[in-house]
């Protein structure tokens, strides 16, 4: 075709891929009047999504950036967005042509000329949204091409009692390995020594499943061939053949880089992680030639790759719109002028903290930033407030004031322009450990936990910066309140930071005592050998310290300590350790006496074996680890069920949040409801990002903007999360017709299931309703001050009436 | 050591106190020539008495105001059990332990046998949940319920397609762990429960062996086995079901006598106002 009949039959605009990027581009070429094109090669739309599997669910993030045009996106599962999606195309009647996979574009004079395997089209100007998924990576093995290898699930429910191996340790390879386990045998391979990319929550579910002996974990495994009834692993200079039925390959896709430079596209270097070179408006050095969403490195997100695919087509009809991040940016930094990257620029020399980041990674952060004035006096966070966010001072001086070992507020610390605070909840997830009180007007800037997090763990030098602040603010804050700033400094640069698993031991009893640990997050155990039986004889938490006992008398260790979940400690070796205390007046004598209380405690424990057992069964059950935990004595309970009955009663979903089962110590239930816990592990993995979160009291609750997704029932621990369906309330009219045979059947309506757990009826006056409607008290929620010797008074008193 | 209580009124005392006066008030020489349960003082403790009766009812509603927070329930059943003490003694004072008016005899016998069973119910509630908790399982009595049932269609599984006489050993073992006719009455009485516990429908396998056909018996054995199981859940079942039904029994008597109560004290106060 000559150039001129390509240019009498040109388009206005060719899109490249039918994701939702290229659907939003699409809509809005349409909208506007447009001759476009989009070009898609599959035969269906969104090939990505479609290659979810069977129910997975769709995101909607983030939440705070407004949806651009008129694609719908709602969180939900995949085959309601495709559904969605399909419609979208059907009404509009969008000129799609499926099948038409595109070979190549070329500039050609003053138009582009884009190839597919079957035509050839012409067009001023072409959007590319190819996304990002289109080349699953192979292992170039024998046998990868067999049938029954495939690098996708359809759906979970086809395969049952197989034996299936998954290979890969992402996220996407444990979601198939655990969705298939349950009926399933089920083998992974993960080619590392642990999982190292997936998400924690991932990684804690399919661990959790394999210590339940329902999911098979092979590490630093690769596969050598597939073969029809199995696949050969080689570890090392061993190999091991596994039986297989059907294999799931998921070890990640290529980015399109090689089309893209086909294209004409500039790579700034020749990393494979290296991004287009585009502009504001998503164009490439190729003028005309347009990327967006995933391709881009951008726009990895649905939301954003929608927002883009709309943009772009404003931007070639000559309507300078702003970003839809453009506008948010702008009014949260309204105090400030020019672009939302200028203002940015312009905000940096304050926020020192976030000097490392990428334009993309603060833009990302301000997202979900406030800004607050405060008035002298104005109080930003109080001692034991439950609350996870990081504040960065721009303007103005604050005043640190603790309570410490139960003596008056004093004040620690003063903190000025440029510096942070609240670092040790966000990363220990505990209370406020000191109030914080503005000493003068102050103007400061807070982002709240997740987005802070990913900012940390994604930035080096933030991570460094806050790791060195921490260590001085935990010495300062738990034992040295009073001692100089400079010899904090040369304490924190001294000290080293070593984490832990679960179950592990940090020292041993016997031996010598060369270090002294702080906690930092986690939780560990204190445990003796006595009578050749482990006993446990206290726990311990983040913000306390173990080891001085050794380190002041001289002597070996006086008790292991393990860990109970994951810890990180800050060890202070002897020597410093005792320059430290010698330069802090009256710390010797505090650390003496809490030193000789535990010694008395110990004994007390030894001697009382109940308490011993007491021990034992608070850490094993991890009843230390939630904030709020409910008992029920049994000496006391009448089995009336009120406490359900109650608990079904408050709230307008019918559905109660308490079971009267669990696991017993002597006469008392820890009953299964939401224990609170001080690192709630439901919260780990919310889609909607927020819709389980922390009052500022302590209390969980689940937000009205639930999907009902299940991730946090499933991430429980302690089953203490249901998902129920709705009962609808009935009347007594309602009643009556039933029992006429005279209810509707039409009237009864798909349900659908949601999440529902104890949020200690945080609405209600009195606090909660099963301990307030219990008529013989037996009903108890502890707090973790409470639960030992709450429960050692109800055992003693059992054992007495005996 | 008793752990603290959340009540913040200790209605015992209150009680005591309540008495002491009540009493004092009664021996206190009053004027003479009064006639009996209407002089001044002794209209005052039928007042009382009428009021307390009330209150006492109320709990039935407080109990299920479960959005309330007008006191928690565990103080609202020690007024109940302590004010109603307190409502027999004002009422006995009241009548100046003479009775000759029908309609209040009637209202005092109702009072009384309230307060007796109320009595009891207080006596069940302290004395019954030691001795229930130790049969606990981790089990509620619906999960072991659902888990008796279970191996019933285990065991049924096992006999489908089998011979007759398989199936009348497997009909036989079903039947005699059915609960019966008021099999929940019946199991309040120790005789009932001793003899349920004695019986293991299942026997040994020696017993039901000869009955029926060679190729049967592996299974036979199976099924002789998942009754003497369900024998055993069923035994820990009706153990704590008594253990409730003990603490709920009582209610039967002391909710419908209380509403009778009612009725009385309602015609004997018209009684009061309309005959003078």
């Amino acid at each position: 075709m000559s150039s001129a009949a390509i240019m009498d039959s040109k388009y206005d605009l060719i899109i490249v891929g039918a994701g939702p990027a290229g659907l939003a581009a699409a809509i809005n070429a349409h909208q506007s009047g447009l001759r476009y094109v989009l070009l898609e090669k599959e035969d269906h739309i969104a090939d990505t999504a479609h290659r979810y599997q069977k129910g997975k669910l769709v995101m909607a993030e983030p939440s705070e950036i407004p949806l651009r045009g008129d694609l719908w996106l709602q969180p939900g599962p995949r085959e309601t967005v495709l559904r969605n999606w399909e419609e979208t195309v059907r009404s509009l009647n969008l000129n799609l042509l499926f099948n038409h996979p595109v070979r190549n574009v070329s500039r050609v004079e003053e138009c582009f000329q884009v190839e597919t395997t079957s035509s050839s089209f012409a067009a001023a100007n072409v959007v590319l949204a190819i996304g990002s998924q289109g080349n699953p990576r192979k292992l170039s093995v024998p046998g990868e091409n067999l049938p029954h290898v495939s690098t996708r699930l359809v759906d979970p429910a086809m395969y049952s009692e197989r034996d299936i191996v998954v290979i890969g340790g992402g996220d996407s390879a444990i979601e198939v390995a655990t969705a298939l386990a349950a009926r399933n045998r089920v083998t992974m391979a993960v080619r590392t020594p642990e999982f190292i990319r997936a998400k924690d929550s991932q990684e804690r579910r399919a661990l959790e499943m394999a210590k339940r002996k329902e999911l098979t974990i092979y590490f630093n495994s690769t596969v050598e061939k597939f073969e029809r009834d199995g696949v050969t692993f080689g570890f090392g200079s061993s190999t091991l053949k596994i039986m297989a039925d059907f294999v799931v390959v998921k070890i990640g896709t290529r980015p399109p880089r090689d089309f893209l430079e086909r294209c004409g596209v500039i790579f700034p270097n020749p990393d494979p992680a290296a991004l287009p070179v585009i502009s504001a408006s998503y164009e490439s050095n190729v003028p005309g030639l347009y990327i967006v969403g995933a391709a881009s490195g951008r726009g990895d997100l649905i939301k954003h790759g929608i927002n883009q695919g709309h943009e772009v087509v404003d931007r070639i009809c000559g309507r300078n719109v702003e970003t839809a991040d453009e506008i948010l940016l702008k009014d949260k930094l309204q105090f400030l002028q020019g672009s939302a990257a200028e203002r940015i620029q312009q905000l940096l020399p304050k926020l020192p903290l976030l000097a490392g980041g990428t334009e993309m990674e603060m833009r990302e952060l301000f997202y979900a930033a406030k800004f607050h004035h405060v008035a002298p006096g104005g109080i930003i966070f109080r001692q034991n407030d439950y609350s996870e966010s990081l504040y960065m001072i721009m303007e103005g001086t604050l005043d640190v004031i603790a309570k410490l070992d139960g003596a008056a507020p004093v004040p620690i610390a003063t903190l000025g322009p440029g510096e942070f605070f609240g670092e040790m909840s966000l990363i220990s997830g505990r209370r406020r450990s000191a109030t914080i009180r503005a000493a003068s007007a102050a103007f400061l800037c807070e982002i709240s936990r997740k987005p802070m997090l990913k900012f940390i763990h994604t930035v080096p030098s933030a991570k460094a910066i806050i790791d060195k602040i921490f260590l001085v603010r935990a010495f300062q804050n738990n034992l040295f309140p009073r001692i100089d700033h400079a010899i904090l400094q040369k304490m924190a640069e001294h000290a080293e930071v070593i984490n832990f698993n679960r179950g592990q031991v940090i020292l041993r009893e016997g031996e010598e005592g060369d270090s002294f640990y702080l906690i930092r997050s986690g939780m560990v155990k204190l445990s003796r050998i006595h009578q050749n039986r482990e006993i446990v004889l206290s726990y311990l938490t983040a913000g306390q310290y173990f080891g001085e006992i050794s380190l002041l008398n001289g002597g070996p260790r006086v008790a292991t300590v393990t860990t109970i979940d994951r810890v990180e400690v800050i060890r202070l070796a002897r020597a410093d350790f005792w320059a430290c205390v010698d330069s802090s007046p009256g710390l010797k004598h505090r650390l003496e006496q809490e030193a000789e209380r535990r010694r008395m405690r110990f004994v007390e424990v030894e001697v009382r074996p109940e308490l011993a057992e007491l021990g034992r069964f608070m850490t094993a059950e991890e009843v230390i680890v939630g904030d709020n935990v409910l008992l029920i004595d049994e000496h006391r309970c009448i089995d009336c069920d009120q406490c359900v009955r109650a608990c079904e009663g408050v709230h307008e979903d019918g559905q109660t949040r308490i079971k009267r089962t669990g696991m017993r110590f002597a006469n008392v239930l820890i009953a299964n409801s939401c224990r609170h816990c001080e690192n709630p592990l439901c919260m780990t993995d919310c889609p909607p990002g927020d819709a389980i979160a922390r009052d500022p009291r302590g209390e969980v609750f689940i937000r009205d903007n639930c999907i009902g997704c299940g991730h946090c029932a499933t991430n429980c621990p302690y089953d203490n999360i249901f998902m129920v369906h709705e009962e609808p309330r009935r009347s007594a009219w309602d009643w009556f017709k039933n029992a006429v045979g005279a209810g509707s059947p039409e009237e009864v309506q798909t349900r659908r299931s949601f999440p529902v757990k104890c949020d200690l009826c945080r609405d209600l006056k009195g606090g909660p309703a099963c301990v307030r409607s219990c008529p013989t008290g037996a009903v108890l929620r502890l707090t973790p001050g409470e639960y030992e010797k709450t429960i050692e008074d109800l055992v003693l008193a059992r054992k007495e009436s005996l | 050591m008793p752990i603290a209580t959340r009540v913040n009124i200790n209605w015992r005392r209150w009680s005591y106190l309540f008495l002491a006066l009540l009493i004092a008030s009664y021996v206190a020489p009053q004027p003479a020539a009064q006639i009996f349960g209407k002089s001044p003082r002794e209209l005052g403790y039928g007042t009382l008495g009428l009021i307390l009766v009330l209150v006492l009812m109320y709990y039935g509603v407080r109990k299920r105001s479960y959005k309330s927070s007008w006191g928690s329930m565990e103080g609202w059943l020690q007024a109940h059990i302590y004010l109603g003490l307190v409502a027999v003694v004002a009422v006995l004072l009241h009548s100046g332990f003479r009775f000759h008016n029908i309609v209040a005899i009637a209202a005092l016998i109702l009072l009384l046998l309230v307060a007796l069973s109320g009595i009891c119910g207080a006596v069940l509630y302290k004395v019954i949940p030691p001795k229930m908790s130790s049969t606990m399982s981790n089990l509620t009595i619906l999960e072991i319920s659902e888990q008796i049932n279970k191996l019933g269609r285990s065991m049924s599984g096992l006999a489908a397609g089998k011979s007759e006489s398989f199936r009348r050993i497997h009909a036989n073992l079903l039947e005699a762990e059915r609960a019966g006719y008021l099999a929940g009455w019946r199991c309040l009485s120790r005789r009932y429960l001793e003899k349920r516990l004695a019986q293991d429908p299942s026997g040994s396998f020696d017993r039901y062996v000869g009955s029926v056909p060679v190729e049967e018996q592996t299974e036979l054995a199976q099924l002789l086995a998942i009754a003497h199981q369900r024998n055993d859940l069923h035994d820990g079942l009706i153990r704590r079901q008594r253990h409730v039904n003990l603490m709920s029994a009582w209610l039967y008597l002391h909710v419908p006598l209380s509403f009778a109560l009612l009725v009385a004290v309602a015609a004997h106060v018209f009684g009061f106002f309309y005959y003078g």
